[in-house]
């Protein structure tokens, strides 16, 4: 393990990759302040842009955007109300109270410790679990991957809400049926081609993400865009006052990121489950914690209620790198983008990734750190100005996310039939 | 009668599903495959019925939970413009090169989305589009068709 944390140490510590995590968190953060868009439309956009670079750094750099996506979400939610994710939807609940109270600076910083807290202790759980599991994966044979790709496939009906079972199992039959087109594996016949040439090679794992996160995202937005419940969300950004935490407040937040840290890491191992199940469960359980004086404060601007929700979702994203990593089963539909990254760099996440590319596992493990600490110190100083961006329109906001998507899809094939 | 999205959805589900079982069973599998336990065709012919099945019951059942949409809030007609503008944008793309389609793509989606700030709309349309191609093609090494900027002899 320590020869696997120094290779991952090299990589990650490498220039380039430094600077990526640094991109990937400033952007990840933009991106995921804007309502409706969250790390799974960040990450979608920057398919495009990791073509140019070897596996561990695009791994690296949607890491850091998937941090800083769930970070960035938070802003919109303390600030308007309108969690740019539904991982940061319970953060909303006393966030938003407490920047009315004219302590959204506060609240923000908050958010901030709480984010990079839970980060960076779900990181040195998964330290621990991944290698574990990969060993015990190892032994994986042609009947366990069968029972692993049944369970990658009933897990997600874990995504599905109450009374949608039957909504996603249809789901999980079109993908399969989408995937059966094109050439056989066994035996070269072509299925389901209508003598079409472009269908031969059968249809992209990223042209399918790219069309159903963020196209169908960019298109939701116009969609809805005469709603005025929405429109009188865009209040206008006031003075965010001090974002100074006193003491009383630090060990508030020392006593409820440990438990929310641990809640939000084994959630997010769950497939399916992830930030947002993670951020409510933290935030009803610190309730059920604090004494009744602190519960009375719950929705009204509880230090404790914001930070809960905030350590889990953080620590969630790190969670949901283990299945990913050593099982190649996507946790969440996030790493189901990056899961499509890894195919597009021609790299197998899986039981065997620990042993042939050890370099990719190690370094986006310890690039978990790095982004940890890069989000913490590139935006607490920023937050004034990164709640600007806030304000960007639709009118520009629209074209922009279609023009990154119909990108990705060019650089990948340059066929029109792709884009269509 | 009033059918719900969902079940509306459900039934083009099971046209879809009795369109691929009736494909799947067309599937031509070599002579020596054909009473082979699992050829080609057996995968989608299980997938074909499970759709069958999973749609019919989704339109039979009761619906618990139904969801009210207000179509007064709902912008049809901007994204009926954005998507001929996008199916354009597909069509022409390879023909006249990315860099002039993707410019024109962003320039009319603005005007189209109520946008009419000219000269900020064309600082995010044609030097943007041009930024982000040094950024791929320049920079990044990321190759980038493009028929029209090769003839003028911009790009390599």
């Amino acid at each position: 393990m320590i020869e696997g944390i120094l290779i991952g140490l090299s990589t990650a510590l490498s220039l380039t990759n430094i600077l990526m995590v640094m991109v990937g968190c400033f952007a990840g953060t933009i991106i995921g302040m804007l309502p409706g868009l969250g790390p799974m439309t960040a990450i979608a956009l920057m398919i495009p842009i990791t073509y140019g670079f070897d596996p561990s750094t695009g791994l690296i750099l949607m890491a850091g955007v998937y941090y800083g996506a769930v970070f960035g979400g938070s802003t919109s939610s303390i600030l308007l109300n309108a969690p740019g994710i539904p991982g940061t939807v319970a953060t909303a609940f006393d966030g938003y109270p407490m920047a009315q109270q004219g302590k959204a600076g506060k609240a923000l910083a908050i958010a901030a410790y709480s984010s990079f807290a839970g980060g960076t202790i779900s990181a040195i759980f998964l330290l621990v679990a991944a290698p574990s599991l990969s060993k015990v994966s190892l032994a994986f044979r042609s009947p366990d991957y069968f029972a692993l790709m049944i369970l990658g496939l009933t897990a997600i009906s874990a995504f599905s809400s109450k009374g949608q079972f039957l909504k996603a199992m249809m789901m999980v039959v079109l993908g399969l049926m989408l995937a059966t087109v094109g050439q056989d594996s066994l035996s070269d016949i072509t299925r389901f081609t209508f003598n079409n040439m472009n269908l031969t090679d059968g249809i992209s794992f990223v042209l399918i993400v790219m069309a159903t996160f963020a196209m169908s995202e960019a298109l939701t937005i116009i969609f809805r865009g005469k709603d005025p419940n929405r429109a009188a969300k865009q209040i206008s950004l006031t003075e965010l006052g001090s974002i100074k935490v006193n003491k009383e407040e630090t060990i508030k937040m020392a006593k409820t990121i440990p438990r929310s840290s641990i809640l939000g890491f084994l959630i997010g191992v769950l497939p399916g489950a992830g930030a947002t199940i993670a951020s409510f469960l933290a935030y009803g359980m610190e309730r059920n914690y604090v004494n009744e004086e602190e519960k009375q404060k719950f929705g009204k601007g509880s230090v404790h209620g914001l930070s809960a929700p905030e350590t889990a979702n953080n620590a969630a994203c790190s969670g949901s790198f283990v299945p990913l990593l050593t099982l190649g089963i996507p946790g969440s539909g996030t790493t189901a983008v990056m899961l499509g990254a890894l195919l597009g760099f021609g790299i197998q996440p899986g039981p065997r990734l620990y042993q042939t590319n050890p370099e990719i596992f190690w370094s986006v493990i310890m690039s978990m750190y790095i982004g940890m600490v890069v989000l913490l110190i590139l935006n607490l100083p920023l937050i004034p100005y990164i709640a600007r961006i806030l304000a960007v329109p639709r009118n520009y906001l629209i074209p922009l996310i279609l023009f990154f998507s119909v990108t990705g899809i060019y650089l990948m094939s340059f066929n029109n039939f792709d884009i269509f | 009668m009033r059918i719900s999205p969902t079940k509306f959805i459900s039934l083009l589900f099971f046209v879809l599903s009795v369109f691929y079982l009736y494909t799947a069973y067309n599937i031509q599998v070599f002579a020596f495959d054909e009473n082979a336990p699992f050829n080609a065709r057996t995968f989608p012919i299980y997938l074909g019925w499970a759709g069958i099945i999973l749609s019919s019951l989704k339109i039979i059942l009761p619906e618990k939970v139904t969801t009210e949409v207000n179509h007064k809030h709902l912008d049809y007609k901007s994204i009926i413009y954005l998507i001929i503008i996008s199916l354009i944008y597909a069509a022409v793309i390879l023909k006249i090169g990315y860099f002039i389609s993707t410019s024109l793509f962003l320039f009319v989606s603005y005007y189209f989305l109520g946008e009419r700030r000219w000269g900020l709309m064309f600082i995010l349309s044609f030097p943007f589009v041009a930024a982000f191609m040094y950024l791929l093609h320049g920079l990044l090494n990321i190759y980038l068709r493009d028929p029209f900027l090769k003839y003028i002899g911009v790009m390599g």
